[in-house]
């Protein structure tokens, strides 16, 4: 059975839109910072977060509804033996699978395809990566979950979410295993997370949660919202934003013949906006008679759950061996387009004000604290912006010691300790940008106030200091010649197991620290791995060579030459690292 | 499971992969071209 033209059609146009959906938070994202100044490029460990997805809130939350509509008995006597069995072992096996697999997915794939990129987008303000995540996960999954009604050879991973004669918390997890296993969006938003946006993903996933739990609940939590006048406008925008338990119980029903079910749309599954969009909503007040698939066939719970790795015994099933891809009594419109009700597409002109609605209340989250003027950015940001003066005026703000071993092209010095002498300042036009760098930005943040009081018109900080300007391979002035050549490095990584490497300066606190975390380790004298500790200062030309030093201190972990974990800052414990270390043994 | 099965299954997952690919590169080199053209 192949796909109606007019389906195909109509799935390619929708694509392309979602293109530009997705797109849209990024591009926004832009505007807003180029008109408003850059914020700050921030690193952040996401691992906190990773391990925070998989808590066991919502489980607990699934089993206490479950608990409510039994005891209720919302499930109409249709939970026979068959069904229970489903439902439970739906409930339970995929929470046992998904699991490593994301963790697999997260810790060994994803290092291999984003080497380095963890964590690298953690500088985007909490409410704009709440919108990337919103978009991500969920326009993702109603691509997934409408390709899976539409185009016909899918339909069968996804039955058996759609066979039983009822609804409740147990439609939300029941699904074929392997339509649970490949979901697109669960990939997606661990990739992200990876990325850096794991604590927005966090909210996210728990809202919706939340919200496609009791879509597919027997409680009706959205009817007083239509019984009550007052509480229209809120029912109004609710059902054009949301799945409601209205909306999708249509989507669940066993026939469209009673003027509410609407099993060929209502595909969204957190946002009812998709289908607003795309025009395969329809809006309803009111529940279905009965749900299900009109040819349902009882079949047994395993076939349900693992076709077509088992297959199902009734004659005529769709999941038996030479069943039909769609069965009979549901033909190819029942997982086709929606066409003959194109005319509720009109719903999609209320698409623009939703979204619109969406942006200004992901924006009111948005980290606007920036103080006017002051900037502090990316190590190539800030060269770029250097590069584009005629006479940049750049000012190192750490100690004449530190300046006199190395510092940029052209800067000049100013100490803040004690007196601080500004003179150097005499020859500055206050109407040119100001460009401030030091270890951190500590020391550049308490000048940059300083100068934007007495009248400078723009600031830049360098966010991550010198190290990640020589670690970026941009030109500085050194009186120094490294200690250690790439060679020597390369040499005593390679001869040595397992290797830890600390990176920084005895010039900036947080190296302090974390030197004497290593030094602990020192102590333990265990001769399973080799412990290296570089000074910046005394090695520029091999930090500039390796190419992965970003800032300081950076602490890497190489086994058999390969670098296996790398933490920047103090975004780690001594723990951490003899567990990374235990690992590596 | 037969061979038939096993394409059916290869299929659906290209699918799965284009549809987590496409969403993903765009915030990715979309997120890394507001980084660095500012």
């Amino acid at each position: 059975m192949k796909i109606q033209k007019q389906t195909a059609v109509k799935i390619f146009r929708d694509a392309v839109i979602s293109l530009f959906i997705y797109a849209l938070p990024v591009l926004l994202l832009y505007f807003f910072f180029s008109g408003k100044g850059q914020q700050s490029w921030k690193n952040a460990d996401a691992e906190a977060v990773l391990k925070n997805l998989s808590s066991w809130g919502l489980p607990v939350l699934m089993v206490v509804v479950g608990l409510v509509e039994f005891a209720y008995r919302l499930y109409d006597n249709k939970w026979n033996k068959n069904e229970r069995v489903l439902d439970i072992v739906c409930f339970v096996i995929p929470k046992v699978v998904i699991r490593p697999l994301i963790t697999f997915f997260v810790l060994k794939f994803l290092p291999v395809i984003f080497p380095g990129a963890k964590g690298i987008f953690s500088w985007v303000p909490f409410g704009w990566a709440f919108l990337i995540i919103a978009i991500a996960d969920d326009l993702t999954q109603y691509w997934y979950h409408r390709l899976h009604h539409q185009v016909p050879w899918l339909w069968r991973f996804h039955r058996t979410h759609h066979s039983a004669p009822y609804m409740g918390m147990a439609m939300a997890s029941r699904q074929n295993v392997l339509y649970t296993i490949f979901f697109s969006q669960i990939y997606l938003t661990a990739a992200l997370t990876y990325l850096g946006l794991g604590y927005a993903a966090l909210f996210v996933t728990g809202i919706k949660s939340l919200i496609t739990l009791g879509a597919h609940s027997s409680i009706p939590w959205d009817k007083p919202f239509y019984k009550y006048k007052v509480l229209h406008p809120v029912a109004w925008v609710l059902e054009r934003l949301i799945s409601t338990p209205a909306t999708h119980h249509a989507h669940h029903a066993d026939t469209a013949d009673d003027g509410v079910g609407n099993y060929k749309g209502n595909f969204g599954n957190m946002f009812f906006l998709w289908d607003v969009i795309f025009g395969t909503g329809i809006i309803t007040r009111q529940y279905p008679q009965s749900y299900g698939i009109k040819h349902y066939k009882q079949e047994e719970w395993y076939a349900q759950f693992l076709w077509p790795i088992f297959k199902s015994k009734k004659a005529g099933s769709e999941l038996a061996a030479n069943g039909p891809m769609v069965g009979d009594e549901l033909p190819v419109a029942a997982v086709s387009g929606n066409d003959e009700r194109e005319e509720e597409g009109f719903i999609g002109k209320y698409a623009i004000a939703a979204i619109a609605g969406l942006f200004i209340f992901a924006s009111t989250f948005a980290q606007t604290e920036k103080k006017k003027g002051i900037f502090i950015l990316a190590v190539d940001s800030f060269a770029a912006k250097i590069s584009r003066q005629t006479s940049p005026q750049i000012i190192d703000v750490r100690t004449p010691e530190e300046f006199a071993l190395n510092h940029l092209n052209g800067a000049i010095n100013i100490d803040l300790r004690g007196t601080g002498s500004r003179e150097g300042l005499a020859k500055f036009s206050k109407e040119q940008p100001v460009f401030l760098y030091a270890i951190q930005h500590s020391r550049p943040d308490i000048l940059a106030k300083e100068l934007r009081e007495n009248g400078y018109k723009e600031v830049y900080e360098l966010q991550a200091g010198i190290a990640s300007w020589i670690g970026a391979g941009y030109p500085y002035y050194t009186t120094v010649k490294s200690e250690w050549t790439p060679a020597d490095y390369k040499k005593i990584i390679t001869t040595n197991r397992i290797v830890l490497v600390d990176i920084g300066t005895r010039y900036c606190g947080l190296c302090t620290k974390v030197k004497e975390l290593v030094d602990s380790l020192k102590k333990n004298n265990d001769p399973s791995y080799t412990i290296v500790e570089l000074e910046l200062y005394k090695n520029p030309q091999l930090v500039a060579d390796l190419k992965e030093i970003e800032a300081v201190p950076t602490v890497i972990l190489y086994k058999d030459g390969k670098p296996v974990w790398k933490r920047t800052g103090l975004s780690f414990t001594k723990g951490d690292i003899e567990a990374e270390l235990a690992k590596a043994k | 499971m037969i061979v038939k099965d096993i394409i059916l299954l290869i299929k659906k997952i290209l699918v799965g992969i284009i549809i987590f690919l496409v969403p993903l590169l765009i915030f990715y080199y979309g997120l890394k071209f507001v980084q660095h053209a500012l």
